[in-house]
């Protein structure tokens, strides 16, 4: 439990000299960066330059061929399984499972405890409440993707989280803004705000400039 | 705590998929029914002939429609994300594969030994070897799903990974196939069976411990 609970404190990626390939190939090498909580950090690059492949190791889902990326809580390591939350191009749902059951198998896996309250009240920030109870398969493109946002969201809602008042996970999205629509679009600048002013750390990846009120950014390009 | 949480979520959600989706259970059980039904017609109505080939072909059936279940394992997961869920979850990667397969088992392994005897009527076999057959295929479609799981997760989302599966899966199923059909013909014979049963259990316990964790090694190699 205890890295648990340091997830939930400050959080600070640090970067050093990291190399990725894919089947053999060097994607990027050398990128070394620090990312402090607070802060909103936008990956861009052309198509096929790394991007995803670096979210992916930022999130413990692929190994990196060099270097390395470190998560830290309050200067203790923490391991991305706990500091990080990935949600990527597919949307991680069953289509035969209705919304709420895929929303609480996902906290479920994430080591968190998601009420149907919580899972309504979350839906309600993305304007699918009342799809709770729809199978996904049902859904168009854009409802998906607002319901795969939306797990963002309910990793953040435990009670324990919200009364230290911290920033909770560090987000991973890549191209988030992809399938919304423009009052979504709106809807996810305002959530990631949000996190931001919380004292969480989000980085994207993004072909489109979205506005996005962050106090403080940065961005790299691959 | 959350461990028992994240493989509670695990359970559950192949059950409700298993309730969502009746093609899970009703193809397996279909295609076991079909391979039963023809050898009959196949062999001839000799009924000591019958006898002596129903037990083997009851067993292989029922392994082979247990077989069709692995690709659903992770194959599907990977198509639409949900298998990162599993592989970015802070709880160890082999106990939430163990609580997916003992799932899976449990559906699967419930509803194939419980039309076992009914098959083991085509064949004349008297009750008591029914029951044993049945209750050797309760033990062996875990130790196949368990034993599978390695080679599904080795495989997923390969191109005909479903064939290649099936040809890594079936040779390591042997010992099981021996001494499931050993433990029915000794039954049939009149003797006791509880050697066969005890190695039977011995193979089931031996992939419970070592499976899921080589098939969690396999998927981290395989996704990433």
């Amino acid at each position: 439990m205890g890295g648990i609970q340091g997830a939930r404190s400050v959080m600070r990626l640090v970067v050093e000299k990291l190399a990725a390939e894919r089947g053999g190939r060097a994607v990027f090498a050398d990128l070394s960066f620090v990312v402090e909580a607070g802060t909103l950090l936008r990956v861009s690059g052309a198509n096929g330059a790394g991007k995803t492949t670096l979210l992916r190791i930022l999130a413990g889902l692929a190994a990196a061929a060099d270097g390395n990326a470190a998560w830290h809580a309050n200067d203790d390591l923490v391991r991305p399984a706990e500091a990080a939350c990935f949600v990527g191009h597919a949307n991680a749902f069953n289509d035969a499972l209705s919304v709420k059951e895929n929303l609480a198998y996902a906290a479920a896996l994430s080591g968190h405890n998601a009420s149907s309250q919580n899972i309504s009240l979350i839906l309600d920030a993305f304007g699918m409440k009342a799809m709770i109870n729809r199978s996904f398969g049902t859904l168009s493109q854009g409802q998906r993707k607002r319901c795969s946002l939306a797990r963002l969201l309910l990793l953040d809602s435990d009670s324990a989280s919200n009364s230290n008042g911290r920033g909770g996970r560090a987000w991973l999205l890549d191209e988030p803004f992809v399938a919304l629509d423009v009052d979504t679009q709106a809807q996810l600048a305002t959530v990631i705000s949000a996190k931001l002013v919380a004292g969480g750390l989000v980085i994207y990846t993004s072909h489109q400039a979205v506005d996005i009120h962050a106090a403080n950014t940065q961005e790299i390009l691959l | 705590m959350s461990l028992r949480g994240a493989t509670t979520a695990v359970i559950r959600r192949e059950l409700q998929l298993f309730a969502q989706r009746k093609s899970d259970w009703a193809n397996p059980l279909m295609f076991f029914l079909i391979v039963c039904s023809l050898f009959p017609f196949a062999v001839g109505s000799e009924s000591e002939k019958l006898k002596l080939i129903g037990i083997g072909v009851i067993f292989v059936g029922a392994l082979l429609a247990a077989m069709l279940s692995l690709p659903k394992l992770f194959d599907e997961d990977a198509r639409d994300g949900s298998l990162e869920l599993m592989l970015a979850s802070p709880e160890p990667l082999a106990a939430l594969i163990l609580a997916r397969v003992a799932a899976l088992s449990l559906a699967l392994g419930i509803a194939l030994s419980a039309v076992t005897p009914v098959f083991a009527l085509f064949y004349a076999l008297p009750f008591d070897v029914a029951a044993m057959l049945s209750l050797n295929v309760l033990m062996a479609v875990p130790t196949l799903l368990l034993v599978g799981s390695i080679a599904a997760a080795l495989l997923v989302s390969a191109r005909g990974g479903a064939i290649l599966t099936a040809v890594l899966v079936l040779p390591l199923t042997i010992p099981t196939l021996i001494f499931g059909a050993g433990a029915a013909l000794k039954v049939l014979y009149g003797e006791s069976p509880a050697a066969e049963l005890a190695l039977q259990a011995a193979f089931m316990l031996l992939a419970l411990a070592l499976c899921p964790l080589a098939a969690a090694a396999a998927l981290k190699i395989s996704t990433d």
